[in-house]
């Protein structure tokens, strides 16, 4: 009985590692520009998310000056609202000094550089101090924002509410709708 | 550029083929492919192949590419050279598609042929006023043009 469920152990990370070199090429599609269809250089995302090499993109937003969109999505796209991406490893130059080499079937003039990213500067809690040092800011967060339907925007840390907390929040937001209500009524008659 | 991708198109075809459409190219130049398209069992062309010419332009995929009709075909959408009145193939193109995705479009043209932008008037307002005259006659050109 033992011995069979170590020949199974056995197995598997042998049979794994069998498959990987075939399973390399739909892993590496999620990288892949989706214009070239090749691994994205000089990577770019929309803010839909859809990824693409930044000369395919700058080159499709040429193409079509009037309305720019998403190739994938057709949502609404800008070149100053694509975002970078810096990995590790590809860019050893920094990637605002670096300017692409134009490519010799490129007629439409240079690629510029990529737009740079967004540097948000760092969101300091004032509030953190009360809680408990084990506390999660989220947890810490979540119950004075949601009783006045507050929700955390741009900046926040905007995890998935859990069950229990959506039901918080919904019934402090009846509670209010139903006292401001009978607060109107006071007020008018 | 082109071809690379062009290439990886193929590839694709290749490893994933599409149920009802094949292509490829036609003889050595990678930007000139010819394709089949099995008409789509629920419409008049049931039974019928087409063939279709699949023109790359240089700079595909930023351009769309041309695709015609070399099996006569009794629809709104396409005329008697083959020209296909299609969004995806003009001003809707998306260098997203692929050959595959257009021929899948084509293929749902032949099922749901839109008579609201024709590209033969005269069969658009029969399919509209007489459709079982227009299927008649769609049924009686695939069994002259793509069969056999």
């Amino acid at each position: 009985m033992q011995s069979d469920s170590v020949t199974v152990e056995a197995a598997v990370p042998s049979r794994s590692s069998a498959a990987a070199p075939k399973d390399d090429a739909p892993e590496c599609s999620a990288f892949e520009c989706n214009i070239c269809y090749d691994v994205a250089e000089s990577p770019v995302v929309t803010l839909c998310g859809h990824l693409y090499c930044w000369p395919c993109l700058y080159r499709w937003m040429q193409v079509q000056a009037h309305c720019q969109v998403c190739p994938v999505c057709k949502a609404g796209i800008e070149q100053s609202k694509v975002i970078p991406i810096y990995g590790r490893g590809g860019d050893n130059s920094d990637p605002r000094q670096m300017s692409l080499p134009a490519k010799p079937e490129d007629q439409n003039g240079p690629v510029p550089n990529r737009p740079p990213g967004q540097r948000m500067a760092p969101v300091q809690r004032s509030g953190g101090g009360l809680h408990r040092g084990g506390m999660n800011p989220q947890q810490g967060m979540g119950i004075i924002p949601t009783l006045f339907g507050i929700h955390q925007g741009q900046g926040g840390i905007s995890e998935p509410l859990t069950a229990e907390q959506q039901h918080q929040a919904f019934l402090s937001r009846l509670l209010l709708m139903l006292g401001s209500f009978v607060i109107m009524c006071l007020l008018l008659f | 550029m082109a071809s690379k991708r062009i290439q990886k198109e193929l590839q694709d075809l290749q490893r994933d083929p599409p149920t009802s459409c094949s292509a490829g190219p036609a003889g050595d130049d990678l930007f000139h492919w010819q394709a089949t398209i099995m008409g789509p069992g629920d419409s008049p062309y049931s039974g019928g192949v087409f063939f279709v010419m699949i023109h790359f332009p240089p700079d595909y995929p930023f351009k769309p590419p041309k695709v015609q009709f070399q099996t006569k075909v009794y629809h709104p959408n396409v005329n008697s050279q083959g020209s296909i009145c299609l969004d995806i193939l003009k001003e809707q193109w998306s260098p997203a598609l692929t050959i595959s995705k257009v021929l899948l479009s084509i293929c749902s043209l032949l099922t749901d042929p839109n008579p609201d932008d024709p590209l033969v008037p005269e069969i658009a307002h029969i399919y509209k006023t007489d459709r079982q005259r227009y299927e008649e006659t769609a049924r009686e050109w695939t069994r002259k043009y793509a069969m056999g």
